[in-house]
C-alpha cells in the first residue's frame, strides 16, 4: 500500500460518477449536530441490541415486542446465522442513516443501511464537516479500525480486508478509495478462500490469513454454501468460519431486517421497553399496523421531504458510536488520514493475486497500447509519404499491421491496395470489433486499471479516464480521415507518456509494481524483437523509409540523430536498438531491466523468478556485436531475435502459473 | 420400533475437484417419538474432519471440507433409531378448535407474547403463498370446521387427486405446476400442502426423514431401494398464548397422519421451512465439471435376538 497521508484529492466527475446518490448536505449548526449525534447513537445502540436479541435469545419476539413478520418474515433475516455468536461480541460497526428534516426543523430517520452502507465518501465539502471538525473524521476511522482489530481474532494484529462486489458494482470507486484511504487490502469474493475453517486472502506471497472483513456485499450473497447457492460474490464456507469465531465481519451478516421501514417504525416502542427512554431520533413512517396485514401503515403525510441527508455511524474502539458526515473527497491535506496502525496491512504490503495479475496485464496493455500507437503512426506516415516507390518497407509495415490486428482481417496488403489499406488502418484506430488497434488495447488497459484502482492515485486514475475519453468515436465524416487520426494518435501518445510516468513514479514499488514493470518489459521485448526481425527479413532497412520506421518504432529517432558524430549507418542503427546502454528500448537494456525485476522478486515462489531471469538470452555488448552488424540478413541475429521473443512468452507463461493461477477451476454448487 | 438406516450418497466427478466444502443434514434428532441411539457419518475416499452444530431449527448439521484433489465423494450415514407410536397424550386438546382460531393465533398482536412456531406461516423459497393453493384448500376449510379435521381432509384429497410419479418433477418444479399437473413426488406434495396451509394463514413446517417400506409379500427387502421421504407438520396452537402448541404431522404421499409423528415407521431427520433448509447434502466444489449422483437409502427393522 502506498503511504496514506496526506489524503489524496479525488477528481470528482471521473471518480464518483457512480457512487451513492448525491445527498444534500444541509446546514447543520453545532446545536443541530449534537441532536443528530445523540439520536443516532441511541438508535445504533438499540439496533445492536435488537440484532443481538433476534440472533440470540429472541426475547423481543417472544414477548410480542417484535412481530415475527418483520424478522423471520423478512428476507434480510438469515436463519443460517441464528445462534452464531460473533467474535468480539458485537454485530454492527458501520451504518449509513438517511435523515430528513421535519416541518419543525428537527431530523427524523428515513432509511438505514447496514448490509452495504454506501456514500461514505462525499463528493464535496459540507457545512457538517466544519461543525464536527475534520480531524474527527480521520480519528473516527482510526478508532473503528483499532476497535475491529482488538475484537478480531489475531490478538490486536488483525489483518483487516475490505470485501467489495468488484468493479461492476456501482460503489466500487468508493470501495477502492476507502481501501486506499484506510490502507487495507481490497478483496473480491474470489480473492478469498476458506481453509481449515479460517479465511485466507490469495496473495502474491501465498495465502494470508484474514481476521476481519469490512464488507460491502449484501448478506445473502456472502456464502454460496449456506446462503444463496448462485452467488459468485461471496466466499464458500464463510458462514462456517464465522460460526467458529475465526473471522470478524463488519457488519455481521443478518442485519437486513433492520433496514425495513416497518421495523424502524417500531423503534420508539422498543426504545421505551428496552432502554426505558424515548427515542430521540423520530422515525418515519409513524405507526406500524401490526395486525398481520403484512405492511406498514403510514400515519400522517408522506410527501417527499425536501431535505435528505446521509450520515454515518462508526463503532469506536470502546464500542461507542461516532456519528459523521461522509469523508469529503476534496478535503485538504491537513485533514490527515487514519493510519492503519495495528493492522497487518500497515506493516507488510499485501498484493492480492488478483491485483498482481491485473497489474501485470496493466503493464502489458500499457506497453502494447504505446506500441500500437507508434506502429499506427509509422504506418500512416509511410502510406501518406511522398515516396511511393519504396516497396519493402511498405510490405513490412503492412504485414506488421495485419499481424497485430491494426487493420481488419482480409484487407489486402498496402503494396497492393494502398488507399484501401490506409482507410482500414485509420478506421482500425477506433474499431474495437474487428481490429485490435489503439482503442481495443486502450479498453483493455482501462479494464485492467479499473481492477487495481485502489493502488492508483486519483490523478493517475484521472489520466486513465482521459485516455479513454480521447478515443471517443469521431464524427462519421472524419472517421476515415488520416489527418484526423494522426492528430488523435499524437494526443494519445502524450497521454500515454504521462500515464507511464505515473506508473513509474507514482505507484508504490512493491512486488505488484514489479509485476507491472515486468509486464511492460515482456511486451516491449516481444514486440520490438518481432518488428526488427521482420524488418531484417523483408530487407526494409536498406530503404530510407524502413530505416526511419525502425528508429521510430524503437522510439530512438531523436537519440539517433543526436549522435556525435552523426553516423547514419546500419551499424549505428543496430547498435542503438540492440545494445546501446543509454537507450531504454535497446533490447539488451530491456532484457537487463527484466532480469533485475525478476531477481528482485526472488524471495517469492522459492526463488523461481531468479531462475526465469537466468534463462533470459544474453545480447552481446556493443564491441562484441561487430561481426553481426552490417550483415543485414544475418541468420545469427535473426535467431537471437527469435530467441528474445520466445523468452518473453515463456517468462509470461511461467509467471502466470507461478502467481496467478491459484484456482483455475470454476466453482459450482451441488445438492442431493 | 427399532430401525436401522443406511443413507449412502455417491458423487463421481468428470474432472478433478481441487477443493470442496459440504454441509449435511443426515443425523436424526431425539424427539419425544424417536431416540437416535447410534449415528456414524463416514466420508470418503478423502478423510475429512466433520464439525457438527445445531441449526436455527434445532437440526443436526454437519460441515466438512476437502482440500486435496479428488474425483469422487462417498457420504455414508448409518443411524439406529428407536421410534414409538403417537399416543392419546400426544394429541392437542385444542385439535378441534375452529381453524380460523389457529389463523388468528398466527397473526401478530402487540398485546400478546409471540410464538416461535408462528414463524412457519411465511412464504419460503419453495413455498410461495398464492391464491390457487388457497383455492384448492378451501373446500376442506369450511367456516368453523375443526382444524385437525380440515387439515386431514385436505391431505386425503391431495392423496386422491395427485398421482405419485417418480421423475415427473425436479427440485425446481414450482408448486403451481405440481398443482396443475396433479402429479409429483413426496417433496412436491409436501411443498404443495405447505403452500395450501400457509396461504390460509396456518403455520406449517417441512419434515424430512425416512419411512420403513414393506417389501412385497414373499420377497426379500431390497438394499438401497428406499428413498428419503418428506412430509408436513401443521402447528396446532395452544388455546392461550404462552401455552404449549402441538404439531400434527401429515403425509400426503401415503395419507398418514399423527401427533408428533405419522407413525412408528417414520424417522424424522430435520425440520425447516422447506427442502432448502434441510437438504441432506449440499456442497460447493472447485472444479469437477459434470458429475453423476447416486443416492441409496435402506431402512430396515432390527429385531431383538
Amino acid at each position: 500500500m502506498e503511504p496514506l497521508s496526506p489524503l489524496p484529492a479525488l477528481p470528482r466527475a471521473a471518480t464518483l460518477a457512480h457512487s451513492a446518490p448525491e445527498v444534500f448536505a444541509p446546514m447543520a449548526d453545532a446545536l443541530h449536530w449534537r441532536q443528530i449525534e445523540g439520536g443516532v447513537q441511541q438508535c445504533m445502540r438499540l439496533l445492536e441490541y435488537t440484532m443481538a436479541d433476534v440472533y440470540g435469545p429472541q426475547t423481543l419476539l417472544r414477548s410480542g415486542l417484535l412481530p415475527a413478520a418483520l424478522v423471520q418474515g423478512h428476507p434480510g433475516y438469515l436463519h443460517a446465522v441464528q445462534g452464531v455468536e460473533p467474535v468480539g461480541g458485537r454485530r454492527l460497526y458501520v451504518a449509513a442513516l438517511d435523515l430528513v428534516r421535519g416541518p419543525e426543523g428537527s431530523w427524523a430517520l428515513r432509511a438505514l443501511h447496514t448490509q452495504a452502507p454506501s456514500g461514505l465518501v462525499a463528493s464535496r465539502w459540507s457545512d457538517a464537516h466544519a461543525a464536527i471538525g475534520l480531524q474527527q473524521v480521520a480519528k473516527a476511522y482510526q478508532s473503528l479500525l483499532r476497535g475491529i482489530s482488538a475484537r478480531a481474532p489475531g490478538g490486536g494484529q488483525a489483518h483487516i480486508a475490505l470485501l467489495t462486489p468488484g468493479p461492476y458494482n456501482e460503489s466500487y470507486a468508493e470501495h477502492a478509495y476507502l481501501a486506499r484511504y484506510l490502507g487495507l487490502s481490497l478483496a473480491q469474493g474470489s480473492d478469498l478462500l476458506v481453509r481449515d475453517e479460517m479465511l485466507y486472502l490469495q496473495t502474491l506471497q501465498g495465502l494470508q490469513r484474514v481476521h476481519a472483513l469490512i464488507k460491502w456485499v449484501d448478506d445473502a450473497w456472502l456464502d454460496p454454501l449456506e446462503l444463496r447457492a448462485d452467488s459468485t460474490l461471496g466466499v464458500p464456507g464463510l458462514v462456517q468460519v464465522l460460526r467458529r469465531g475465526h473471522v470478524l465481519l463488519a457488519n455481521a451478516p443478518g442485519s437486513g431486517f433492520l433496514e425495513s421501514s416497518a421495523l424502524q417504525a417500531l423503534l420508539p416502542a422498543l426504545a421505551r421497553q428496552v432502554f426505558g427512554q424515548a427515542l430521540q431520533l423520530p422515525t418515519l413512517p409513524e405507526g406500524w399496523s401490526g395486525d398481520g396485514s403484512g405492511g406498514p401503515v403510514v400515519g400522517g403525510s408522506l410527501e417527499m421531504p425536501s431535505v435528505q441527508w446521509r450520515v454515518f455511524a462508526l463503532a469506536d474502539e470502546a464500542g461507542a458510536w461516532t456519528v459523521l458526515p461522509a469523508v469529503p473527497a476534496d478535503a485538504p491535506a491537513a485533514m490527515g488520514a487514519p493510519d492503519a496502525a495495528g493492522t497487518a496491512a500497515a506493516r507488510t504490503p499485501i498484493v492480492t493475486s488478483r491485483a498482481a495479475e491485473n497489474l501485470f496485464w496493466l503493464g502489458r496493455y500499457t506497453e502494447r497500447t504505446e506500441n500500437t500507437v507508434r506502429l499506427s503512426r509509422v504506418a500512416l506516415d509511410a502510406l501518406g509519404g511522398e515516396d511511393q516507390s519504396c516497396q519493402p518497407p511498405l510490405a513490412w509495415l503492412s504485414a506488421l499491421a495485419l499481424q497485430h490486428g491494426l487493420v481488419a482481417p482480409g484487407v489486402p496488403p498496402a503494396q497492393q491496395a494502398r488507399r484501401v489499406f490506409e482507410r482500414s488502418l485509420v478506421a482500425g484506430v477506433w474499431d474495437t470489433r474487428h481490429c485490435t488497434g489503439v482503442a481495443f488495447y486502450m479498453q483493455a488497459l482501462v479494464l485492467a486499471a479499473s481492477r487495481v484502482r485502489e493502488r492508483m492515485s486519483p490523478e493517475h486514475w484521472g489520466l486513465v479516464m482521459q485516455a479513454q475519453e480521447s478515443l471517443r468515436l469521431p464524427q462519421a465524416e472524419t472517421l476515415h480521415d488520416p489527418v484526423q487520426a494522426q492528430r488523435v494518435l499524437v494526443h494519445i501518445s502524450g497521454l500515454l507518456a504521462t500515464l507511464t510516468g505515473a506508473q513509474t513514479e507514482r505507484m508504490a514499488r512493491d512486488d505488484g509494481w514489479r509485476l507491472l514493470s515486468i509486464g511492460r518489459y515482456i511486451e516491449r521485448l516481444d514486440f520490438l524483437a518481432g518488428a526488427l526481425a521482420q524488418a531484417l527479413h523483408t530487407g526494409s532497412l536498406s530503404a530510407q523509409a524502413g530505416f526511419d520506421a525502425v528508429l521510430a518504432l524503437f522510439d530512438s529517432t531523436i537519440r539517433f540523430d543526436a549522435q556525435d558524430p552523426p553516423r547514419r549507418t546500419l551499424d549505428a542503427l543496430l547498435a542503438l536498438v540492440l545494445s546501446h546502454p543509454d537507450n531504454p528500448r535497446a533490447l539488451a537494456c530491456v532484457l537487463h531491466a527484466l532480469r533485475a525485476c525478476l531477481r528482485d522478486m526472488s524471495d517469492m515462489a522459492q526463488g523461481r523468478t531468479a531462475e526465469l531471469a537466468a534463462r533470459l538470452p544474453q545480447l552481446p555488448h556493443l564491441p562484441d556485436a561487430a561481426p553481426w552488424l552490417g550483415a543485414q540478413d544475418a541468420p545469427q541475429l535473426s535467431a537471437l531475435l527469435q530467441e528474445c521473443r520466445m523468452a518473453a512468452r515463456a517468462t509470461s507463461d511461467a509467471l502466470n502459473s507461478l502467481f496467478f493461477v491459484h484456482r483455475g477451476d470454476a466453482s459450482q454448487s451441488v445438492g442431493a | 420400533m427399532h430401525l436401522r438406516i443406511h443413507h449412502q450418497t455417491d458423487y463421481h466427478y468428470a474432472a478433478g475437484v481441487s477443493a470442496a466444502q459440504h454441509i449435511a443434514h443426515l443425523q436424526p434428532p431425539d424427539t419425544p417419538w424417536q431416540r437416535c441411539t447410534a449415528h456414524r457419518l463416514d466420508i470418503g475416499p478423502l478423510q475429512a474432519a466433520v464439525h457438527s452444530h445445531l441449526d436455527a431449527f434445532g437440526n443436526h448439521c454437519a460441515y466438512w471440507a476437502m482440500d486435496a484433489l479428488h474425483h469422487s465423494l462417498s457420504v455414508s450415514a448409518h443411524s439406529e433409531v428407536h421410534t414409538r407410536q403417537a399416543s392419546a397424550q400426544d394429541a392437542s386438546p385444542q385439535a378441534d378448535q375452529p381453524w380460523e382460531g389457529a389463523r388468528g393465533y398466527a397473526q401478530y398482536r402487540a398485546d400478546r407474547p409471540g410464538d416461535a412456531a408462528c414463524a412457519f406461516v411465511f412464504a419460503s423459497h419453495h413455498v410461495p403463498l398464492q391464491a390457487d393453493c388457497a383455492d384448492y384448500a378451501r373446500p376442506s376449510f369450511t367456516a368453523g370446521r375443526a382444524l385437525d379435521g380440515a387439515a386431514i381432509d385436505l391431505m386425503q384429497r391431495m392423496h386422491r387427486d395427485f398421482a405419485y410419479e417418480a421423475q415427473s418433477t425436479d427440485i425446481y418444479t414450482p408448486v403451481a405446476q405440481v398443482l396443475a399437473q396433479r402429479r409429483g413426488v413426496c417433496q412436491d406434495f409436501a411443498h404443495l400442502l405447505l403452500s395450501c396451509l400457509r396461504s390460509l394463514g396456518l403455520p406449517a413446517r417441512y419434515v424430512s426423514g425416512y419411512m420403513l417400506s414393506e417389501p412385497p409379500p414373499g420377497q426379500a427387502r431390497l438394499q438401497g431401494a428406499d428413498a428419503s421421504h418428506a412430509w408436513v407438520a401443521l402447528y396446532v396452537p395452544p388455546l392461550l398464548a404462552g401455552g404449549e402448541g402441538h404439531w400434527l404431522e401429515l403425509d400426503p404421499t401415503n395419507c398418514r397422519h399423527g401427533w408428533g409423528t405419522p407413525g412408528p415407521d417414520y424417522v424424522r431427520l430435520a425440520v425447516g421451512r422447506d427442502f432448502a433448509d434441510v437438504s441432506p447434502l449440499r456442497g460447493v466444489l472447485q472444479g469437477g465439471e459434470a458429475h453423476s449422483l447416486q443416492v441409496q437409502v435402506t431402512v430396515e427393522p432390527v429385531f431383538a435376538v
